[in-house]
């Protein structure tokens, strides 16, 4: 995933993760309108549920 | 030779697990090592889910159970491991004890067969101690109560597949039904560990 990113939002990430930050991918995503497939929590569960795993939405803390 | 995006692929990051489900697992390493499990576990469903895999649908499933089950067994092995440490669990009334054959001592010999003593040890709980002794732990420790330890024990013959010599059939009968099945029982064992 990370070839895809361009230098300059690999810097952000790098940064982020040395900090140890809450900035979620998903904000980074928002932020330079780019999708690195990475979900944010609702959007996952949801993802999973309608693909028939609500089993495993609830084992990602969706509920 | 650069590779393909699997662009259709969703998942849930380390990051976000360990930050989030599992962040009332104290040891970080077990916390980011389980979180990695999942990640993967979401991996490989979207990855079913998304893409034509054939034949190979079978075998991502049964990885889907194996690391599952990885992360049941290492959640209630550190659950107990806290237990133990905090004074609230004897290892003694909740582990199994064993023969130390080291120190066996021929007495007898009859009908061609042969007779010893050996010493009882009692074990405490390892780094390697098996699935087996941590569900029956967790049985006698009240972390598990019957139906969850039923539960564990299913979970424990289908991760024990990874033992082929063992199997007497074709190991190819994963189904969506099964693979909830699991996820339902590791979604209990998780809520179970964090609030006991």
């Amino acid at each position: 995933m990370i070839r895809y990113m361009s230098s300059k939002l690999l810097t952000t990430v790098s940064a982020t993760r040395r900090k140890g930050a809450d900035t979620k991918i998903c904000t980074l995503e928002k932020r330079y309108g780019k999708d690195f497939g990475v979900q944010n929590d609702k959007a996952l569960w949801n993802y999973f549920k309608n693909k028939g795993f609500g089993s495993l939405s609830r084992l990602l803390g969706d509920e | 030779m650069n590779k393909s995006h699997l662009e259709k692929i969703k998942l849930s990051t380390k990051d976000s697990l360990a930050r989030g489900r599992f962040k009332f697992i104290a040891d970080e390493t077990l916390r980011d090592n389980i979180a990695i499990y999942v990640q993967y576990v979401t991996f490989l469903l979207s990855l079913d889910e998304e893409y034509d895999l054939g034949i190979i649908a079978y075998s991502i499933y049964k990885d889907i159970v194996i690391h599952t089950a990885h992360v049941i067994e290492s959640l209630l092995h550190n659950k107990l491991r806290e237990m133990i440490g905090n004074g609230l669990v004897d290892p003694k009334n909740v582990l199994d004890s064993n023969l130390k054959h080291s120190e066996e001592k021929f007495i007898h010999e009859c009908n061609g067969g042969k007779y010893v003593v050996c010493k009882v040890v009692q074990k405490g709980l390892e780094d390697d101690t098996q699935f087996i002794a941590i569900n029956r732990a967790g049985k006698r420790s009240g972390l598990l109560t019957d139906a969850l330890f039923q539960k564990c024990e299913e979970v424990r013959a289908m991760r024990n597949k990874i033992h082929l010599s063992g199997l007497k059939l074709v190991d190819d009968q994963y189904t969506k039904v099964k693979i909830n099945q699991v996820f339902a029982i590791a979604t209990e064992v998780i809520n179970r560990v964090r609030d006991y």
